[in-house]
């Protein structure tokens, strides 16, 4: 009987859990096969996150950036730059960058609501008389910001500027008062000896004549004092002044009480003596107990009003900016996929070869995707305003105008994108890190002027930072959308259309 | 089969005498004059590293159906990618309709008509949607349009399809529905690439009827195919193999060329060796091939004027003929033959030419 050679039975086959996983398996591989092909993607789905967390994490600082003011103050005829020049004022512009200095309070106020500065510093009529009365100097600080983060970065800004003015307050008074008490240490010292060494039961002439001397020298330096304090003029420092001035008195009245002791009876001059010092110190204990502690230590308090109506409201600073987000991503991702599209079905082929021009098909992609994305637009800017009650305050003209700018610009950049990716996984990548991106570093988070230069350059590449910016103006604020923006919007827009057509172009008329 | 055939081909041209055209195709033609629709001197191609097409020389006669037949990736759908202008060539010169490739204007691409191998209908749209948009891109009224697709669709017999998704489509539909694509436009020149690739062989056959209606109609035509008998439709054929035209012909000039004279197929039971021997010694004859005990396949200068002599010489050797018949070899015989025969650069053999990849593989290298 021939022998047959039966094929060796698989591992695989005798266990059936091994192909299960053999198959789990091949399809994973074969995934990661194309995967590890295409060098591009990998780029874009590994490296693009990271760079744009490195950058942002490197670039974003929330308290960086010095607001700029106009500082509203009585210049009491004094120029502008005399009144810059002020210690105070000097102060004021180490965290503040005071781009003027007026009278006009109506104008300032002006320029802080069409949003060329960030605050109003308005100063009291007479700070100085303010203090004398007990209270504090009141800096009236307005603001118009909606963008919770910056309105976090300017209080900061404020607080931090106040808190300066304080400790500055506080240092220079100390200072000015150690300096008098290192002046009048050494002759305290020398007196303190004379006193020690004066004999009670010596000659009672020889002590006359020797604390006479040193009532004499401290009456000296109750001078010397009374003369430091009236240089100072510093409110902190009257307290430490008047505790001087109180020991000195006492020093004085202690002596001339001994001086009027020696050989007479004690009794009655002593109370006499007790007396005058006693109510010495009561007038300068009550002079000092007339400005509260509380002011002495902190002599500036700032009080801040913020335009913006809808403040507050973190639904109503996200609307706009949430519109924006959503239509640039919906330009953009439905741009990039039509081109994608056609490129996969091989159409692009046939669009060559056809007689319509890229500019053509570009026109009408452009009038098509654009016309729904701004459809889009529109309804929900209703819902946000008519469910959500997202404040609208501005002009509706400008608001188009904003919107056609905004999703002219991103459908161009979808193009691009779609034009320089090679495969649909590329294309789509290339949407999600825009969308990331955008997200981190056109306001929508923080306030565009925390990010470093490096970051803040990229911020200008994004429709999305001007649509921000423009929306929250318009909607929010109630005012025009900037020429910045609008600027911005445009330049994006033409120069994004450009480089599409060029691509465009390039990939159909391929030779 | 053929009665139906021939009915389908009967209706199909008065469906096409009816279809308006969307200009003057006359006031177009004039402006050319007599300029041949393609001409292809000397045209060499190159993608990335490869020669996709060497030296090629052709052209296409107004009213001509062309076929450029050959294997998978010998050039075919290179060379009609250069009469379209889809590709420039690297060396040499394409002009179509007088124009060369470098100054086509504007209204040239109105003229043609382009089904690329790969045409892929948008499968979310119906058919009737597709072919609007087309006949959009090619500048067509709306009114043009629903004129135009309603007798296209009645010549394909796709009527009933008009309001399918492209993406529920055979591919046999799917292929009629780009044929109609490129046709919408009423072009003079019609470049068509696989069209019968994966079909079944009634299609194909319908699909050139459609050709040869076309061809009739005035159209000159430039059709790519891989099957080799397809090539018996055509007034002219060219023969690419790996880049290389290697013959260029009516189908007749090709048998001939391929086998060297008329083929004869001679039948008696007399017939050995030495008789065969003897036909191979006469000067009309160029070949003698056994094909069997009793049948010999004889190639001759001309089959008219060599019979008699076979008969004659036959006869000496006491071979009674009992039936000597012209034979057509098949087109793949002589693809075969012609192939064989050739000798392309060693490079230009061992580069296989993938034409699905090609725009990706141009992509890749102008990218």
């Amino acid at each position: 009987m021939p022998k047959t050679k039966e094929l060796p039975e698989t591992k695989a086959r005798r266990r059936p859990t091994m192909r299960r996983r053999y198959r789990v398996l091949a399809v994973g591989n074969r995934w990661r096969g194309e995967f590890i092909r295409q060098s591009s993607l990998f780029a874009l789905v590994v490296l693009g996150p990271f760079l744009l967390l490195a950058l942002f994490a490197v670039g974003f600082r929330l308290n960086a950036f010095r607001p700029s003011a106009i500082l509203v103050a009585p210049l009491g005829g004094l120029k502008p730059a005399e009144v810059r020049a002020l210690p105070y004022v000097r102060s004021l512009n180490v965290n503040v960058d005071i781009q003027a200095i007026t009278e006009n309070e109506g104008w300032a106020l002006n320029q802080v609501r069409q949003g060329t500065v960030d605050m109003v510093i308005t100063l009291p009529e007479n700070p100085a008389l303010d203090l004398t009365h007990g209270q504090r100097t009141v800096l009236t600080i307005t603001v118009n910001v909606v963008n919770p983060l910056l309105r976090i970065a300017l209080y900061n800004a404020i607080n931090q500027q106040i808190a300066g003015l304080n400790a500055e307050a506080v240092t220079v008074a100390i200072r000015g008062v150690q300096t008098s008490t290192h002046q009048l240490e050494p002759t305290l010292i020398s007196l303190n000896r004379e006193l020690q060494a004066l004999d009670p039961h010596g000659d009672p002439a020889q002590n006359r004549a020797q604390l006479n001397d040193i009532i004499t020298q401290l009456e000296s330096l109750r001078a010397t004092t009374q003369k430091n304090e009236q240089a100072q003029k510093n409110t902190a420092a009257d307290i430490y002044y008047a505790a001087i001035l109180a020991a000195t008195d006492q020093a004085i009245t202690a002596a001339k009480t001994a001086e009027q002791d020696a050989g007479t009876p004690v009794g009655v001059l002593e109370l006499t003596a007790a007396k005058q010092r006693s109510g010495q110190l009561l007038a300068l204990v009550q002079d000092t107990n007339a400005i509260p502690a509380s002011t002495l230590a902190i002599p500036f308090e700032a009080s801040i009003t913020n335009l913006a109506s809808s403040a507050d409201d973190l639904t109503a600073f996200y609307g706009p900016a949430a519109l924006a987000l959503l239509l640039q991503h919906l330009g953009a991702t439905l741009a990039a996929l039509s081109m994608v599209q056609d490129r996969q079905l091989g159409a692009t082929e046939f669009l060559a070869v056809s007689p319509a021009t890229p500019g053509e098909m570009l026109l009408g992609r452009f009038l098509q995707y654009g016309g729904v994305t701004l459809g889009v637009g529109l309804l929900l800017t209703l819902l946000l305003v008519f469910l959500l009650g997202i404040p609208f305050i501005g002009s509706a003209i400008w608001f188009g105008v904003v919107l056609v700018l905004l999703v002219w610009a991103s459908v161009a950049l979808g193009f691009c994108l779609s034009l320089i990716t090679r495969s649909d996984a590329q294309a789509v990548q290339a949407i999600m890190l825009l969308l990331v991106g955008a997200i981190f570093f056109s306001g929508f988070i923080g306030p565009l002027r925390a990010l470093a230069p490096p970051a803040r350059q990229l911020a200008y590449v994004f429709p999305l930072t001007y649509g921000i910016d423009a929306l929250d103006k318009v909607m929010l604020l109630g005012a025009a959308p900037g020429w910045d923006n609008l600027l911005g919007l445009l330049v994006l827009a033409l120069a994004l259309t450009v480089l599409a057509a060029w691509l465009f172009r390039r990939e159909l008329r391929s030779k | 089969m053929l009665e139906s055939l021939v009915a389908g081909a009967r209706r199909a041209r008065a469906l096409w005498r009816r279809i308006p055209a969307p200009f003057s195709a006359e006031q177009a033609r004039s402006a050319e004059g007599d300029a041949l629709p393609v001409v292809m001197e000397h045209v060499s191609k190159r993608l990335g590293k490869r020669e996709a097409l060497h030296d090629l020389s052709l052209t296409v006669r107004s009213g001509e159906l062309l076929a450029l037949v050959g294997p998978s990736g010998c050039g075919k759908t290179t060379a009609v990618r250069l009469m379209c202008n889809f590709y420039w060539p690297t060396s040499g010169m394409v002009r179509v309709m007088g124009y060369d490739y470098r100054h086509w204007p504007p209204w040239l691409r109105e003229r043609i008509g382009y089904m690329p191998q790969s045409f892929a209908l948008y499968p979310r749209l119906t058919v009737e949607e597709n072919l609007r948009y087309v006949a959009g891109l090619y500048g067509l009224s709306p009114q043009e349009r629903a004129g135009r697709i309603a007798a296209l669709l009645d010549l394909m017999d796709l009527a009933d399809a008009r309001s399918a998704l492209a993406a529920n489509l055979s591919g046999g539909m799917r292929r009629r529905v780009a044929l109609i694509s490129a046709l919408l436009h009423t072009p003079d020149l019609i470049f068509v690439d696989e069209p019968t690739a994966g079909l079944d062989p009634a299609l194909r056959v319908r699909l050139w009827q459609h050709f040869k209606l076309l061809r009739e109609q005035g159209c000159s035509l430039v059709v790519t195919t891989q099957y080799i008998d397809e090539a018996d439709y055509c007034d002219r054929v060219a023969v690419l193999r790996a880049g290389h035209l290697l013959a260029l012909g009516t189908p007749e000039d090709l048998r001939r060329q391929a086998f060297g004279g008329d083929v004869l197929e001679v039948r008696s039971a007399d017939l050995s060796a030495r008789s065969a021997r003897a036909l191979d010694s006469l000067p009309v004859v160029r070949e003698v091939e056994q094909l069997g005990l009793d049948a010999l396949r004889v190639v001759v200068d001309g089959a008219r004027r060599a019979i008699p002599q076979l008969i004659t010489e036959l006869a000496k050797y006491d071979v009674t003929v009992e039936s000597v018949s012209e034979r057509r070899p098949s087109f793949d015989e002589v693809f075969l033959r012609l192939t064989s025969g050739a000798t392309p650069s060693p490079r230009a053999t061992l580069v296989e030419e993938p034409e699905e990849e090609e725009s990706h593989a141009e992509d890749e290298g102008t990218a």
